[in-house]
């Protein structure tokens, strides 16, 4: 049983997966190599394997690799808006059979295929069980943590496949561009595939790697090799043998310019704008992210390699992230300054132009109003004679208080006269006693005629003591006098 | 014979006629009498009252405040009533409505008048104001803040105000500040008027205190303390 199972896990770790991304009705395979030196890069970037070109979608947004028999989808940028089943994903993480992607509004399903047919594999190269024991990490990761390259430390040998598939090359330890070369001048590779595809680990940055045929024109230790940059030898894979050696001066001078290349991805990480080396038109070097001490293809990189690989890394850290449009406009002042001056200078324009009207408008508007409440005004007052006009002002109502001298008003003056009969009537009309008040103020009214207000208060009373007026139910059209105390 | 015969018949025929109409003479059924009777408010005919009725001035209440007159019209018809009252009165707010009807009792003969009744209030009313201020004597008494009578000596005053019969409120005090020692000072009542006339009654006793006397020629009154008698 576990020899059944083991061998089907070791079926399923040697043989290819495939791997299925649909997004929109648009679906492509993949094939990961068994050797794990396939990644599948998803993003806008032109050379991407599954390009994507929708605003917010980073260069690479993320690429897909295989580890063992399981398949890995690794954000780059550590971008935090991808989501893998519904759930946010900041890190490397495991893909089963199917699972659903999401990012910067897009929605594309990941699946993996039952195997698909046997394809030719242009190399053996596999990691070993050490590399396989390290904890999963993203290549780009590797990239910017191992930066230690460099030569094989010695000889390596070229085994052909046989079949007529192509030879691995095993080159067991790499040593540091900082690391001294020991003696060893002579770097001694074996027959060796003239023109070879060599799969090398996919990273955010490096898509592919070309590779000039290598030849040399002497087998001594000591000769130096003939580089030849070949165009024309990219296509099918030749199977003629060739041997070569690099000198100690051409491989430390290698180990100087991937140093260079990794001082430089170290710079892209940190936000800086990267440009390529300016002798990768000349220098060849090997690929320098392989790092590893199993066995891995040797390649030489192209002129022509480099160039891609510097457009690749040519990004702005700014533009691996989504933009504000603040940022946005930053960025445009900078590209054009005359455009966002234009504009700018257009909408204060536009702007105090805005205000202006309005300020007008309203004012014509108040105008208008005044103008029209004007003739209103005047003909809510007529012309009126000098009497109306004397009238009108006195609209208070009129109340006449008889005028009474200055010099009565004061403290009381000593033996003045005191009236019993006064005090009784008012008394009588406090207590309610109507009848007795109104004779009492009769009689007082009758002896006293110049006060008016005597006879006035007997008639009231008088009024008031009438059956009209002393029902229950008084008449309405008569006025009867009222008391109020 | 038989001539004579007929030349009678159409006599009692001809005089038979003539009775009838002699004893139930037919009224003119166009023609309504009226009788206008104008008072003012204190129920009191009311003379020089002006009385139109449709566009036709039929003429002015006499002393008794009556205007009688005859309308022209037909049965049911309503005409409109202009009552101008004299100067110092004021009449109906809205033109009434005279409907114009035939009437008469059971054992007369012929149509009884049409009777009409207004009334002009008077545009002034008379407030007399009966002030009883014991312990006030020789207040001075305001109205409205004008100096409108003094207290007598037994701190009485009357007073009669004419006030336009629109006049809401009517404000009584009397003015303490010439003697402080009476309490409550300025004591002020406030009266809210109908329209009617009216008696205000304003009884505000007031009490006379000493004033405070202070021993030792110090500006602090002297502490009570207060001792067990027992």
């Amino acid at each position: 049983m576990n020899g059944a199972s083991d061998s089907e896990s070791e079926t399923a770790v040697n043989d290819s997966l495939w791997l299925e991304l649909s997004m929109d009705g648009r679906a492509q395979a993949f094939e990961l190599y068994a050797d794990e030196t396939r990644a599948v890069a998803v993003g806008s970037l032109p050379r991407a394997d599954f390009r994507i070109d929708r605003p917010g979608v980073a260069p690479v947004q993320f690429h897909i690799e295989r580890e063992g028999g399981e398949l890995w989808i690794v954000p780059a940028y550590s971008s935090h808006e991808l989501r893998v089943d519904t759930a946010r994903i900041a890190g490397p993480r495991r893909i089963e059979r199917r699972a659903m992607i999401e990012f910067c509004g897009v929605r594309m399903e990941a699946r993996l295929l039952d195997p698909g047919p046997v394809v030719t594999r242009t190399s053996s190269a596999r990691l070993s069980s050490d590399d396989r024991d390290q904890p999963k990490r993203s290549s780009a990761s590797r990239v910017f943590e191992q930066h230690e390259c460099g030569l094989p430390e010695r000889t390596g040998s070229v085994v052909p496949n046989g079949d007529g598939a192509l030879p691995t090359v095993a080159i067991e330890k790499l040593v540091s561009p900082s690391v001294s070369i020991p003696e060893q001048p002579t770097t001694h590779f074996a027959p060796f595939a003239g023109s070879v595809v060599i799969p090398v680990q996919r990273t955010v940055i490096i898509e592919a790697l070309r590779v000039i045929p290598l030849t040399s024109d002497s087998e001594g230790d000591k000769a130096l090799p003939t580089f030849k940059a070949d165009e024309a030898s990219v296509g099918p894979i030749e199977t003629t043998e060739h041997t070569g050696s690099v000198n100690n001066a051409l491989a430390q001078e290698m180990s100087q310019v991937a140093s260079s290349w990794m001082t430089e991805l170290q710079s892209e990480r940190d936000g800086q704008l990267v440009q390529p080396p300016a002798d990768t038109a000349t220098t060849t070097y090997f690929e320098p992210f392989r790092i590893s001490s199993a066995p891995f293809p040797v390649g030489l990189v192209t002129a022509m390699q480099s160039t891609t690989d510097s457009d690749a890394m040519c990004v702005r850290a700014g533009e691996l992230e989504p933009q504000g449009w603040f940022e946005q406009l930053g960025q445009l002042s900078k590209q054009r300054p005359w455009l966002v001056w234009l504009a700018g200078t257009s909408t204060m324009f536009a702007l105090a132009a805005s205000i202006a009207l309005l300020s007008k408008h309203h004012q014509r508007r108040a105008e208008v109003t005044v103008r029209h409440s004007a003739p209103t005004i005047t003909t809510a007052l007529p012309v009126a004679k000098a009497a109306d006009r004397a009238a009108i002002r006195s609209t208070e109502p009129i109340i006449v208080i008889p005028a009474v001298p200055v010099v009565a008003a004061g403290s009381p003056k000593k033996g003045q006269a005191r009236k019993p009969e006064l005090v009784a009537a008012v008394n009588d009309l406090i207590s309610g006693r109507y009848s007795d008040a109104q004779a009492a103020y009769a009689t007082l009214a009758a002896q006293s005629p110049d006060d008016p207000s005597l006879l006035a208060l007997a008639q009231l009373l008088a009024k008031k003591l009438r059956p009209q007026c002393s029902s229950p139910a008084p008449i309405s059209n008569i006025s009867c006098p009222e008391v109020k105390r | 014979m038989n001539r004579t015969m007929i030349i009678s018949a159409i006599a009692l025929v001809g005089l038979g006629d003539a009775g009838c109409s002699g004893t139930t003479p037919q009224p003119d059924r166009s023609r309504f009498a009226i009788e206008f009777r104008v008072t003012d408010d204190d129920h009191d005919a009311l003379a020089s009252t002006a009385i139109t009725v449709g566009k036709q001035r039929l003429g002015t209440t006499g002393p008794g405040g009556v205007l009688k007159s005859d309308l022209s019209g037909a049965e049911g018809q309503s005409l409109p009533i202009l009552i101008e009252c004299p100067n110092g009165f004021t009449g109906p707010d809205r033109p009434a409505q005279l409907r114009l009807t035939h009437t008469r009792r059971v054992n007369v003969i012929g149509y009884q008048p049409m009777h009409y009744e207004a009334v002009c209030r008077r545009n002034v009313r008379d407030i007399v104001l009966a002030v009883r201020a014991q312990g006030g004597a020789g207040l001075p008494l305001e109205i409205d803040g004008k100096l409108a009578g003094v207290t007598d000596a037994d701190g009485i005053a009357h007073v009669l105000v004419h006030a336009d019969r629109n006049l809401k409120s009517l404000t009584v005090s009397l003015d303490t500040s010439a003697r402080q020692e009476l309490k409550p000072k300025n004591p002020t009542r406030t009266y809210e008027l109908a329209g009617n006339d009216t008696v205000l009654v304003f009884d505000q006793p007031l009490v006379a205190t000493h004033k405070p006397v202070l021993h030792g020629g110090g500006t602090k009154l002297r502490k009570h303390i207060p001792y067990r008698v027992d």
